[in-house]
């Protein structure tokens, strides 16, 4: 039904349903608000002034009724009297004209007003008569007038107004209660036609944008493979509409293409016999294909040139970005030059073939010598492994004989200590017969000093012998006898004192031996000392040699060991060797071959000449 | 003895021999001594003893007691003699000549000593020992005469006696009794104790 419609008309018609529902709801609306005013205004006139009326009247009539009681009560004070009935007549003014409002505005029974207005009209006279009571100074003749009359009328007229005050609060509750009813449907009535014209206004966006959606996703599909490169969809309608109008325009479109893309295939395929004629004046592919086929066909001509071996082709490339014509041009230019370089490398590898051929004849027979020259070698390798044993044997020795020697040399720091401490006993030896030396000399001091308590007595002797032949010589003839004594004694004395100058002098001599003695002993220790420090240098010596043959015979130790590396060695070179005799056996054997194949690449060389005399270049 | 062999350096000692010969020693100085030469000893004595006594003496003969003083040999009598003794001690004297050497006591008496070189006014010559002292008295007085040394008792003939050599002049000559064959001064001592000179008597004022 919309299918033919234009697209603009379908939006407008759509629009335009939309809007008129809304002006419809909003008639609604203010229709109901109108509604609600009136009968505002009618709850105002009505219930709420009546209420107020009534009350200011009630009020009055209470002021008036106190002001009487105190008419009766200080009625006689003058200025009293005069300000409440001052107070009576202004509220009595009120009242009345209250009533008057109250009654043009009551809804209900006005009789009530005027049973009211009545009863204030009949309280008037009895408060006249009370006033004169009072004022004729009959107190409580007024007091008991007043309480009769004046109290029941009273209270009759507040249960009037009693009355009236109920009536204009039940009929403002009225109100209240329609106004409430009248707002709930007013609410309930705009909200569904608002939801009536979403309903409505979303119904017609989704009838319009299906029916532009629908042909638009086709032509979008269609779009999409072309994109991709597949042009075998078929694109048509018959709608008469933009969309349709579209959708045959991509028909003939991809109609085009399809027709280049076999005429491109065709060209792929190498098949340039085919004739491109553009569309039009601005066909820019059809034009650019018949070029290319042109071209195609220009660069094909000149292939074929080049292959049947004519190298002088020169080709113009179309462009400066004509990458095919470039290359094209640069392939027959390197083709030109290879052969070039190729005619020429072929005749330098013909020189170098017979080269090769002459070398390898002289490398046969150097395989040869080197073959002799390898046994020649394997044999003094056998002579030099016998020679490393002998090393080996010799090394082991000295490094036994070594060992002994530090063996030796530790011996000889034993003794060399040993006779260390002997010096050293010697000396303390020495030291004992240096004192006991001098122990003698002081004994022979002291054989002095008896020899000369000796001589002393002896000297005593000699006199007292004198004495004595003395005394002989003076007893005369028998004095004789004891004479002689006293001579003998003086002989004995004389005898003792010779003997003791011979003691003197062998002591003297004994001195002389004990001090020798002494300076011997010093010069013994002496040279104790020096024997010391010499047997402590020769102790340094040995062991410093100690320590040098230690040296020696850890260094003959490697040599023991580097010469049982060194046999290991020379049986591995002359396992070598063989091998290396093996190898130039060999070597021969594939110098010969190398001839044979010399020789090959010298005929195929020869070959290569003749296959590069077949390109022209000039 | 050290000195009786004394041991050549650089050659080996030969200890055996050195301790043989201490041993020897030894056994010596501990009394057994070896039985040959005690014997030796004995005949040596023996020998000695063996000289036949002297010839009995004829004359008349002086007995004398010899002694030696400042090298030359005196002699005086024995009979002035009383006693000799060394001299120990001695008190010098003042205000007396100088041959009186001062004062000694024996047993309780003093005596004066007197020194015959300056009495005799000999030359002091050398030096002397003049420790010995013998005195003499004649009954009357007792002095002591100091002696070098004293030889000893002998007795000698009057008649060798000779008169006194030229050599001896003054007071020596005066008081000489003769001198020996053997210039043996025999002193006239009598004569000097009686002698004025030797008495002193000074005062000092």
């Amino acid at each position: 039904m919309l299918g033919n419609l234009k697209i603009r008309s379908r939006l407008i018609a759509g629009f335009a349903v939309v809007v008129l529902f809304l002006i419809l709801v909003g008639g609604i609306s203010l229709r109901n608000l109108m509604a609600q005013g009136d009968l505002m205004t009618r709850f105002f006139e009505h219930p709420f002034v009546v209420t107020a009326s009534i009350q200011e009247v009630q009020e009055q009539i209470v002021r008036i009724h106190r002001s009487m009681k105190d008419v009766v009560l200080y009625g006689s004070d003058r200025s009293e009297l005069a300000i409440a009935l001052k107070d009576i007549d202004n509220s009595e003014q009120i009242v009345y004209r209250e009533l008057a409002v109250a009654k043009e505005r009551f809804l209900g029974d006005k009789a009530k007003m005027d049973r009211i207005k009545v009863l204030m009209d009949q309280w008037r006279p009895v408060r006249e008569r009370t006033v004169d009571l009072v004022r004729q100074g009959k107190l409580e003749e007024a007091a008991r007038f007043h309480k009769e009359f004046a109290r029941h009328l009273v209270s009759n007229i507040d249960s009037e107004v009693e009355g009236v005050l109920q009536y204009s609060k039940n009929k403002a509750k009225n109100f209240m209660e329609q106004s409430q009813s009248s707002q709930r449907s007013t609410l309930a009535l705009t909200g569904i036609l608002i939801c009536l014209a979403a309903l409505l206004a979303a119904a017609i966006a989704y009838v319009i944008t299906r029916s532009i959606l629908g042909p638009l996703k086709e032509a979008v599909e269609a779009a999409d493979r072309l994109a991709l490169g597949d042009l075998s969809v078929e694109i048509g309608s018959s709608c008469d509409n933009e969309i349709g109008q579209l959708l045959r325009s991509m028909g003939t479109m991809v109609a085009s293409w399809r027709r280049m893309g076999e005429n491109a295939n065709r060209i792929a395929l190498g098949d340039l016999n085919l004739e491109v004629v553009p569309n039009s004046e601005r066909d820019v592919f059809g034009i650019a294909m018949r070029n290319m086929v042109l071209s195609l066909k220009r660069l094909a001509a000149s292939a074929d040139r080049i292959a049947a071996g004519d190298l002088t082709v020169e080709l113009e490339p179309a462009s400066d970005k004509d990458q095919l014509g470039h290359s094209f041009a640069a392939m027959s230019r390197n083709l030109r030059e290879l052969s070039q370089e190729i005619r020429e490398v072929v005749g330098v590898l013909a020189a170098s073939a017979g080269e090769i051929m002459t070398t390898v004849s002289e490398l046969a027979s150097s395989s040869a010598e080197t073959a002799s020259s390898v046994s020649e070698t394997n044999a003094t390798v056998q002579e030099v492994r016998q020679t490393t044993d002998l090393t080996s044997q010799k090394s082991r020795q000295v490094y036994e004989s070594a060992s002994n020697s530090v063996q030796v040399a530790k011996n000889g720091q034993f003794s060399v200590e040993e006779a260390i401490g002997g010096m050293r006993g010697i000396d303390e030896r020495m030291g004992f017969i240096a004192e006991r030396i001098v122990n003698l000399s002081e004994q022979s001091q002291a054989i002095a000093e008896i020899i000369a308590t000796v001589n002393d007595l002896a000297e005593q002797s000699n006199l007292l012998a004198v004495n004595a032949a003395i005394e002989a010589a003076k007893a005369g003839e028998h004095g004789k006898g004891f004479a002689v004594v006293a001579q003998e004694v003086k002989n004995l004395a004389t005898q003792s004192k010779q003997a003791t100058a011979q003691v003197r002098g062998i002591l003297g001599v004994i001195q002389k031996a004990t001090s020798a003695a002494v300076l011997a002993t010093e010069q013994g220790s002496k040279a104790v000392e020096n024997g010391l420090r010499q047997s402590g240098a020769a102790g340094e010596a040995i062991r410093q040699l100690a320590a040098a043959i230690e040296e020696s015979s850890n260094a003959t130790l490697q040599i023991v060991t580097s010469t049982q590396e060194q046999a290991i060695g020379m049986d591995q070179i002359a396992i070598a060797v063989q091998s290396i005799n093996q190898a130039s056996g060999q070597n021969l054997e594939g110098s010969r071959q190398i001839e044979a194949a010399a020789r090959n690449l010298y005929e195929l060389n020869q070959k290569l000449q003749q296959l590069v005399s077949r390109y022209t270049l000039a | 003895m050290a000195s009786g062999n004394p041991q050549q350096p650089g050659q080996p000692l030969d200890w055996p021999a050195l301790l043989e010969r201490q041993r020897l020693l030894a056994c010596e100085l501990s009394g057994q001594e070896d039985p040959g030469e005690v014997q030796g000893v004995l005949e040596a004595r023996a020998a000695e003893l063996a000289v036949p006594p002297p010839e009995p003496r004829s004359g008349r003969y002086l007995d004398c007691l010899e002694f030696v003083l400042s090298g030359e040999r005196y002699a005086l009598e024995l009979r002035y003699l009383i006693q000799t003794l060394p001299l120990t001690d001695f008190t010098p004297l003042f205000c007396t000549p100088p041959f009186v050497l001062g004062l000694t006591i024996l047993r309780g008496r003093i005596i004066s000593i007197i020194d015959l070189r300056r009495f005799f006014e000999l030359p002091l010559v050398g030096l002397a020992d003049l420790n010995r002292v013998m005195v003499v008295g004649n009954g009357a007085m007792e002095v002591g005469i100091l002696a070098d040394s004293i030889v000893g008792v002998g007795s000698v003939p009057v008649a060798e006696l000779q008169p006194a050599p030229a050599a001896f002049t003054g007071l020596r000559e005066e008081f000489l009794s003769g001198v020996t064959a053997e210039r043996l001064a025999v002193l006239d001592l009598g004569k000097i104790l009686a002698d004025r000179r030797i008495v002193v008597h000074e005062e000092v004022g």
